[in-house]
């Protein structure tokens, strides 16, 4: 079990960053100003097509950052599930682990407020819905992170505790 | 610590081990060691009981209270 989740995490992490390579190319095309696309755009959105293309480079930038944020939950993730599977999770390097993955989440949801800022702009500016919702559960986990980071800290006191009590 | 183990001084009198000590009640040797040298924080009810059984002694022949200067 906890090795099918490392190896999921692992492989999640690697599709990321194959994400995040992605935006890359996307942001380095539109930069370039390949014609092809702009073309595209432009027949697309004929009225806006610069609002559109700047919509575009923002949200894949937005999205190179969102794949760094998410590298750190990843890899802080395998970590921890690294130390249960060595039967010692609750330990003060696994709170600050927590904490870590509480203020990447932290940066993913800020970072979507500033896409869905972009959005409701350029769906103004096009008349086009360009979706985006609120997350209230990504808001919720960072809560719940935050304090259950905390909650560890505790746990492996009480931990290093138990461990000197005979 | 102001509270101080006098564990080997009683396992001295008793002409006793450490290991002795932990076959008798059945604490690991190395949890016991713990103890002896003053590194352990706690102490269990069950363990300070299973230690004066096995060398007849009170909890008070083996733990001391010493206020001196520059204890935590």
């Amino acid at each position: 079990m906890l090795r099918t989740v490392r190896t999921l995490l692992v492989g999640l992490n690697i599709l990321n960053w194959i994400c995040v390579a992605a935006f890359a190319i996307v942001v380095a095309l539109l930069m370039a100003g390949v014609p092809a696309i702009e073309a595209r755009i432009l027949r697309a959105f004929p009225d806006s097509a610069e609002a559109v293309s700047r919509f575009t480079m923002l949200a894949m930038i937005a999205g190179m950052a969102v794949g760094v944020a998410a590298h750190v939950v990843f890899r802080k993730l395998v970590a921890i599930v690294d130390t249960v599977a060595h039967g010692a999770p609750f330990s003060a390097v696994n709170a600050d682990r927590l904490r870590a993955i509480a203020w990447a989440l932290l940066a993913i949801q800020l970072l979507d407020i500033v896409y869905g800022v972009s959005a409701i702009n350029v769906s103004q500016a096009t008349g086009e819905y360009f979706g985006w919702n609120p997350s209230i559960g990504g808001w919720l986990a960072v809560l719940l992170l935050f304090v259950l980071a905390r909650v560890f800290r505790q746990g492996a006191d009480m931990q290093d505790e138990l461990a000197a009590t005979v | 610590m102001a509270v101080r183990v006098t564990l080997d001084a009683v396992l001295h009198d008793r002409r006793m081990t450490l290991t002795d000590l932990a076959d008798a009640v059945g604490i690991t040797l190395a949890n016991l060691s713990i103890l002896k040298t003053g590194k352990a924080r706690a102490m269990r009810f069950s363990t300070l009981d299973a230690i004066c059984r096995a060398l007849d002694c009170q909890p008070g022949d083996i733990l001391i209270f010493t206020d001196e200067p520059g204890d935590d």
